[in-house]
């Protein structure tokens, strides 16, 4: 994975990760890798690592159980809710970044139909 | 120790096997000129080949024996030396392991070229039919080195004590040296030649303090054990004061 | 817990190290950065008990570097420094002769997933090989400290990431390691803190996680800001 250096790293890896929650390439409930298997998978600082998990943990992603590992969250709910979170953020970076042009909302919802439409033919 | 000892072994042991390799080719030349090249001792063969078995024991042993202050160059002043200090060994063991397996070595080295040459010596008296001559060879030889010898084990035991004693003398002194040269004027200008120069002062120093036990009332074999001890004393000394200048000054 | 206290070394007129003061704490991976002729070296030498400082003094656990420390804080150095008449599987030995710490099966393991074979003599590896080959004696090693030269240096692409690996199954809470490296991109995930240096001096040490966050910079941002026009030799 590239970093950029700019981010912290534990952002990056986080948002990652719940990328691949939320597309299912990690499942409700399965284990995800520990803490020091995570920082040499991702070649990054252990205590970048620990970090992650603490703050996946604590947004309520995924849990840890005592001795045996962090699961991903088995709530169906919550990974909605990541989604849509994800969902949010995309929408607002797209929404920055086009700003500058200076659309009207009218047109800017005609030309994502328009765009949608062409990539679902293909 | 027993790590530093293996591994000061180890470190000299291609210019040993160079030295044994040598000698094992002139010796062999020499049994092929003393058995196979006819009648006469005196054919070319065997001459030049009993020259070079000679130059190869007496350059053999110096070598080994100055071999130990080459490695400790090597040691203090090239990148192999992070080997050696990054050890969790103080200077005291590793210098103490450098002057033992140099100690062990020449002994082992004096021993194994006396012996061939005993052997040698005594192939080639039997070979002209007089073994007679052999004893009075090598009476003559050892009066050669010491007026005052005759020849009986316990004198030659006690030149050979008293030749090692003061070669652990002369070789604590180099270690001093090289260790001064390594580990206080390291950078320093005209650095080669001051340790050179404090090299030659301790050996005249040693010397001296050699001439001071040498007493008239003692016999010959007498003095030689008061020499070599007075040889191992000093030994010691420079032994205890180069491992404290490396402990406290020495950097790789 | 390595503390620096006023340390300076001088070569003649010469200030490698000047007047570092620091405290270095297990659990870290530390970045050691500065252009060349910054004292990096020098200083890490004196934290091994292979250099002496000319001022002040290194401690580890409340006790100056020298011989006992040398059981518990192992060094890298950049360049290659086995005996030339050595094996690759006579290093292995060397190092289980003198070292209690180190595990054997730890340095075949490291060998095999380096692609280093034991027969190899040290003296005919290629730089890369005997780069892979210094880091896995060393890190074969269960020690407390690990100091590590220029880890990265003359390594390719895809070895690095081995290396990189090795190194960082070897980053657990108890233990310290303490990086430098030119390399400054190489360093930015693995490291944690950075301790910029620049001639002799210690100009700061900085928590890089902190760093981006808070300042919205990465560290070679802040090594540019640092060093700024400064020449950085890229060896």
């Amino acid at each position: 994975m590239q970093f950029d250096p700019m981010i912290p790293i534990w952002l990056q890896v986080a948002t990652r990760i719940k990328q691949e929650i939320v597309t299912g390439t990690r499942p409700p409930g399965s284990k995800l890798p520990g803490g020091r298997d995570l920082a040499v998978a991702y070649g990054i600082n252990p205590n970048t690592a620990a970090r992650i998990y603490q703050e996946l943990e604590s947004e309520g992603v995924c849990y840890t159980q005592r001795g045996r590992g962090t699961f991903v969250t088995e709530s169906s709910e919550r990974i909605d809710l990541l989604r849509q979170e994800m969902a949010r953020n995309a929408v607002r970076r797209f929404l920055g970044e086009i700003a500058p042009l200076a659309l009207s909302r009218e047109v800017l919802v005609e030309m994502i139909e328009k765009e949608a439409d062409s990539l679902a033919q293909k | 120790m027993k790590a530093l000892l293996k591994y000061e072994f180890r470190k000299t042991f291609a210019a040993k096997l160079m030295i044994l390799g040598i000698a094992a080719c002139a010796e062999l030349a020499f049994l092929c000129g003393l058995y196979l090249f006819g009648k006469d001792p005196d054919n070319n063969v065997t001459v030049i080949s009993t020259m070079i078995l000679f130059f190869t024991a007496f350059g053999g042993v110096i070598f080994i024996g100055i071999q130990s202050v080459l490695t400790l160059h090597r040691d203090m002043n090239t990148k192999q030396g992070y080997m050696l200090y990054m050890t969790p060994r103080n200077s005291f063991q590793i210098l103490g392991a450098k002057m033992l397996e140099n100690g062990f070595s020449l002994l082992l080295a004096g021993a194994f070229f006396f012996l061939l040459g005993f052997l040698d010596v005594t192939l080639l008296f039997q070979r002209m039919g007089s073994i007679s001559l052999l004893w009075d060879f090598l009476s003559d030889m050892l009066r050669s080195i010491n007026t005052q010898i005759t020849i009986d084990v316990h004198s030659v035991l006690a030149l050979v004590l008293s030749m090692l004693a003061s070669w652990m003398a002369t070789v604590s002194t180099a270690f001093l040296a090289d260790i001064v040269s390594a580990a206080l004027l390291n950078g320093k200008k005209y650095n080669g030649v001051l340790s050179f120069l404090f090299f030659i002062a301790l050996n005249v120093l040693m010397n001296w303090i050699l001439r001071q036990f040498s007493f008239s009332g003692v016999s010959a074999v007498g003095n030689l054990y008061i020499e070599s001890a007075v040889a191992v004393v000093y030994a010691a000394i420079m032994y205890v004061i180069s491992a404290l200048v490396m402990e406290k000054y020495l950097s790789v | 817990m390595l503390k620096s206290n006023q340390v300076t070394r001088r070569f003649g007129n010469f200030t490698a190290v000047d007047h570092v003061t620091m405290t270095l704490e297990p659990g870290h991976v530390y970045a050691m950065l500065g252009p060349n002729g910054s004292g990096k070296t020098t200083w890490m030498k004196m934290a091994s008990g292979l250099m002496k400082p000319t001022e002040g003094e290194i401690t580890f656990r409340g006790e100056v570097i020298g011989v006992n420390s040398r059981r518990h804080i192992t060094y890298m150095s950049t360049e290659p420094f086995f005996y030339s008449w050595m094996t690759i599987r006579d290093v292995g030995k060397y190092y289980a002769d003198f070292f209690d710490d180190f595990s054997p099966a730890v340095f075949d393991g490291l060998l095999t997933e380096m692609e280093l074979s034991p027969e190899m003599k040290t003296r005919s590896l290629s730089s890369g090989m005997a780069a892979k080959l210094k880091i896995a004696a060393t890190l074969a090693r269960d020690a407390d400290i690990y100091i590590l030269d220029e880890p990265f240096n003359g390594i390719d692409l895809l070895a690095r990431d081995e290396i990189r690996r090795a190194i960082l199954r070897r980053a657990e809470p108890e233990k310290m390691l303490i990086l430098s490296s030119h390399l400054v991109e190489e360093m930015e995930a693995v490291a944690d803190i950075a301790i910029f240096m620049h001639k002799g001096k210690l100009i700061e040490l900085r928590d890089l996680e902190e760093m981006r966050q808070r300042d919205g910079i990465s560290m070679a941002d802040r090594y540019r800001q640092i060093y700024g026009h400064v020449e950085v030799d890229a060896q």
